[in-house]
């Protein structure tokens, strides 16, 4: 009989993952390999579902990911200053010496730097001591060394808890041995194999199972680089360490599974798995949130003085902590801890799989009495969604623990004063009100989305659009999550009076929140699913994720409690809602179909991608012409024509030419449309005028006019004809191209010209400044009139210039 | 039958390609109302491609697909009010009763629940599942989630029965039973529609057959005509080999 080696069969399981993890990758350049085959014409090859279904939604994907990146850059960046703050906080009650020292001469005042080797290889095996003496420059850590140390030491044991609580978020929430009935494990039993070479072999797996190297390499890679290594040095030894870290999670998660297949029944494996997740998902939260609490952050410094250096030294902790970080010492520990792990996990599961896979744990039995018939209370969708959470441990353990994950989260954001921070203010309790709602509405629906998708073959065989019955879901847990802070908001109420004011005027909007954090959690999820056949689908990480950050998007403009924020939120994230739905009722018939695409056909979508776009690349490209020398106001020009050329560029690349007709054509003579226009040029400078007049009349109104104000009050004569320019010509051109047509005509091919007229305007109001809105809204749906109306678009370019002119008139510094 | 009758079915030039592999290439294919008809065809000849078209999962690259008198890609939902439909290996719902899913597909159907509740017993007794509704349905063996699909498929008694390989898995009475029940279904002026690879079932069963051979129709008709067109002598399971170029014999 034929056995693999030990060797082979390692080198079999790490090629085999490592390949379904690249398969994902070059499916994706197989688009570029079609286009050359044509070019050449080279007979087709077969093209396989997931080829073509990676490529589904991309638009909507770039849409979600570009509006959420900004928001958690936003947020990584004050949760980062918070964190550098507190710890030199912490670090000057440690030091007072050595904080006296640097008082006065900024953060930057560090011994001169050791220089390290970049060729690993070159460097010694002894223990090389690096930590009193940092090196600087722009990549470096800028602390004194008193805060180094314990940055240093903080950071390793947060490291270590961030790892734990990866593991254990793992455990519980991603591994389908625990929770699914048939697992893979008794597929690989079928082979001739011993059981410890095949246990020690799926360790390699761990290795390569989606993109764990590369992302668990990323943090000690990061931390090389800052602490002086090279660039591909530190690249060298993330992915070295990297390799210790996938190599122990994988030790660790195969023994805690298969103990749980093999030891649990199902339902308990759920608990078990809900339990760890929630854990898990904690502990994460206090590691990034925890910078912020200078309590948890003394906490955690007497925690890393009280234990012993190996725990630095540990795979999770990636070696760093007490000033050893590159010692040959550190990387010992942690490969020993790591073959420890691995002995260990290997021996244990095959003991535990000596007479085979228990059948009889691996399910759950249903009362196999026939007489006692359940009757159902809730019926149709509800019923089903209310039976999964009542029935899903993993699923009730962990929405139930849902609340109290979020208030860990704010007991941290709040820098350790909970009570006082959130009984203190309004604005506080409402945002912990949405958040705790808000958190469950999103585990509810990924979890129960996960599911659906699964079985998509049920929903498909019912006289029900797909969109309809996922749509449906994601009102049942918008009304759940909405009704629970209701109640919130209400218990508050009467336990606060005097908050009453400040929690009421935000309720709307937390309930409005709460709907569209569900719908839009579903969408989200459905876009990013690669649904192979009817009962296969793959599910992108991405989809888990951005939903969050959009929620805590909406969680701060509750928190602000700005009117303008909260309306602005409210019209973003309802616009964001209607094009992910549009593009996902017109396209959802085809989730099935690998071969043949959708019709192109104009969204919303486009023309928020386009809006966005627009925007980020003025913002972007201003910087080029700027750090060359060229004057502001020819910059802002510049950087404005460049970006709408580009715009119209992409426009007509990606819609035009596919056939998608933008504007709907003339529908009324020339001279009717400019009569038209100059009525809308009318009303729209008469809105202008009056908004204006209504502005200076309102004390609290003042700042926002000086503020516009000032932009025109410049000396400088280059700045003023830049603005000017860019009001009268660049922007009426490519806002009208935008939002006349690719959002006005991507509503109104779906809805009535009230809504559409409404909806745009909305969109159109709340990316300009607060001080304009009322009279640009009042532009917009008189040019989205003149566009219902006449089909052109050169009127509606004239009247947006005309009112701009008038405005810049009005604005002008006398 | 009325042989001027509009088919129930009907399937024109029809073409599916995926990239460069083309699973079903023009065919042809007209089911009229009330008749058993099987599709035969050897694995991977385009029998599951042509069922999933006629359930609107796919779309047609070339040809038509209707389904009493609508465009099954087009007017899927519309099509599915009149379709009862069980895949090769159907998946249910983590932490759903047997019963529990049919409930959910008939209430899905809008049916009231003692209508439900009929039929299922019926059905569930007849088929030997009435024990096991009360068990989760993912513990379910292979067979047993075969006849809840099957339940869920017949729960509204649809106009057309699309079954895809449906004694797959079966044991010996509950394919008896699936043959009764298909019979029945005909009689009672419904139309049963199925692939299968067992010709044996094929012969015994079917008004009409079609035999599917790399795409294409290769012969399609009732019994009697195939044997007229190919020789009295022919069984069935000989045809079939013949048209299949499997010459296994």
């Amino acid at each position: 009989m034929h056995r693999p080696s030990t060797l082979r069969l390692f080198g079999l399981f790490a090629r085999t993952a490592a390949r379904r993890f690249c398969n994902r990758f070059l499916y994706a350049w197989q688009k570029k390999a079609e286009a050359k085959r044509k070019r050449r014409n080279l007979p087709e090859p077969a093209r396989t579902a997931t080829a073509h279904r990676q490529q589904r939604f991309r638009a909507g994907t770039v849409l979600v990911i570009f509006f959420t990146a900004y928001m958690m850059f936003a947020i990584g960046m004050m949760l980062n200053q918070s964190f550098v703050k507190n710890l030199k906080e912490v670090g000057k009650a440690r030091a007072p010496a050595a904080a006296a020292a640097q008082d006065g001469e900024g953060p930057v005042s560090i011994p001169p730097p050791v220089k390290v080797d970049s060729n690993p290889a070159a460097q010694p095996k002894e223990a090389v001591v690096v930590v009193p003496q940092v090196p600087s420059g722009p990549r470096v850590l800028r602390l004194d060394p008193a805060s180094r140390l314990i940055a240093e030491k903080v950071t390793g044991l947060m490291m270590f808890v961030a790892g734990v609580g990866t593991l254990l978020f793992a455990i519980g929430m991603l591994s389908r041995q625990i929770t699914r009935p048939e697992p893979s494990l008794a597929w690989l039993f079928e082979f001739p194999v011993p059981r410890p070479v095949l246990f020690a072999s799926r360790l390699a797996e761990g290795l390569f199972d989606g993109a764990s190297l590369p992302l668990l390499s990323m943090l000690p890679g990061i931390w090389f680089f800052h602490s002086g290594y090279g660039f591909w040095a530190s690249v060298g030894w993330g992915l070295a360490f990297g390799a210790l870290i996938a190599l122990s999670l994988s030790a660790v998660r195969m023994a805690v599974e298969v103990l749980l297949l093999q030891k649990c029944q199902r339902r308990r494996r759920g608990t078990i798995g809900g339990l760890s997740a929630a854990l898990g998902a904690l502990l994460m939260v206090m590691v990034v949130y925890g910078g912020n609490a200078p309590a948890v952050m003394r906490g955690l410094l007497a925690a890393a003085d009280a234990l012993p250096d190996w725990l630095y030294h540990n795979p999770f902790s990636v070696g760093h902590g007490t000033g050893l970080t590159f010692s040959a010492a550190s990387w010992f520990t942690a490969a020993a801890i790591t073959a420890v792990l691995c002995a260990c996990s290997v021996p244990l599961c095959s003991r535990l799989t000596k007479f085979g896979l228990e059948p009889g744990l691996e399910t759950v039995r249903g009362s196999r009495d026939a007489a006692k018939v359940s009757r159902p209370r809730c019926t149709g969708l509800v019923g089903k969604e209310l039976l999964m959470l009542v029935r899903q441990r993993i699923v009730m353990v962990q929405v139930v623990l849902a609340p109290l994950i979020m208030i860990v989260m704010m007991y941290f954001q709040s820098g350790g004063r909970l009570a006082e921070r959130i009984l203190g203010s309004g604005g506080a309790l409402a945002s912990a009100v949405y958040g705790i709602c808000a958190y469950m509405v999103l585990i509810a629906s990924q979890v129960a989305m996960n599911m659906e998708l699964r079985t998509l073959w049920l929903l498909l065989s019912l006289p029900r659009p797909l969109a309809d019955s996922l749509r449906m879901k994601s009102r049942i847990w918008g009304i759940a999550a909405a009704s629970l802070a209701l109640v919130l908001s209400l218990g508050a109420v009467a336990a606060h009076h005097d908050l009453a004011g400040d929690l009421l005027y935000r309720l709307p909007f937390i309930l409005a929140f709460v709907a569209l954090v569900a719908d839009l959690s579903v969408g989200i999820r459905t876009m990013g699913s690669s649904i192979v056949s009817e009962t296969t689908v793959h599910f992108r990480q991405w989809a888990a994720w951005l939903p969050l950050a959009l929620s805590a998007a909406a969680g701060q403009a509750v928190l602000g409690g700005n009117l303008w924020s909260l309306c602005m939120q409210l019209v973003l994230l309802t616009a964001l809602d209607v094009g992910v739905w549009q593009k996902l009722n017109a396209e959802l018939p085809w989730l099935t179909e690998p071969a043949e695409d959708p019709p192109p056909r104009l969204f919303l979508m486009h023309g928020q991608l386009a809006a966005y776009g627009y925007a980020a690349l003025q913002s972007l490209l201003i910087f080029i012409p700027l750090s060359a020398g060229v004057p502001p106001g020819v910059s802002i020009l510049v950087s404005g024509a460049v970006a709408a050329v580009i715009v119209a560029l992409l426009a007509d690349i990606l819609l035009t030419r596919r056939g998608v007709r933008i504007l709907p054509g003339a529908r009324a003579s020339k001279m009717f449309s400019f009569a038209l226009a100059a009525a809308g040029l009318a009303v729209a400078c008469a809105a202008g005028y009056f908004w204006l007049e209504a502005l200076q009349s309102w004390e609290w109104a003042s700042d926002m006019l000086k503020e516009t104000r000032k932009a025109f009050a410049t000396e400088d004569s280059s700045t003023r004809f830049g603005l000017v320019a860019l009001a009268v010509f660049v922007a009426p051109m490519c806002e009208e191209f935008i939002f006349r047509g690719l959002v006005y005509q991507g509503l109104r091919r779906v809805t009535g010209a009230g809504w559409s007229i409404l909806w745009s305007s909305l969109f159109f109001m709340v990316i300009h400044p607060q001080a304009s809105s009322v009279a640009v809204f009042v532009l917009a749906a008189v040019n989205a009139f003149i566009m219902e109306r006449t089909g052109r678009l050169l009127p509606c370019i004239l009247v947006h210039a005309g009112y701009n002119a008038f405005v810049v008139w009005l604005q002008w510094p006398q | 039958m009325d042989a001027n009758a509009a088919p129930l079915v009907s399937i024109r030039s029809l073409v599916k390609r995926f990239g460069g592999f083309t699973a079903v290439d023009g065919l042809s294919l007209e089911i009229p109302a009330g008749c058993l008809f099987a599709l035969l065809g050897p694995n991977g000849a385009g029998k599951t491609t042509t069922i999933k078209l006629l359930m609107g999962l796919l779309k047609p690259t070339e040809g038509t697909v209707t389904v009493c008198g609508m465009d099954a890609f087009a007017d899927s939902v519309a099509v599915k009010t009149q379709v009862g439909y069980l895949p090769d290996e159907p998946v249910f719902y983590d932490f759903m009763r047997g019963r529990e899913i049919i409930r959910f597909c008939g209430e899905m159907r809008g049916l009231p629940g003692a209508v439900i509740e009929e039929r299922c017993k019926s059905l569930a007794e007849r088929l030997q599942l009435a024990d096991a509704l009360e068990e989760f349905a993912e513990n379910y063996s292979r067979g047993m989630k075969k006849k809840l699909g099957l339940i869920c498929a017949m729960i509204h008694e649809p106009p057309l029965l699309i079954l895809d390989e449906p004694t797959n898995g079966l044991d010996p009475h509950s394919t008896v039973v699936l043959h009764a029940l298909m019979k029945e279904t005909v009689d009672a002026g419904r139309t049963v529609f199925f692939s299968t690879h067992l010709l044996d079932q094929a012969e015994k069963l079917c008004d009409r057959v079609a035999i599917v051979r790399k795409g294409t129709i290769a012969a399609e008709g009732t019994l009697a005509d195939l044997r007229r067109s190919f020789g009295q002598d022919h069984s069935l399971e000989r045809l079939f080999f013949e048209l299949t170029d499997s010459a296994a014999a």
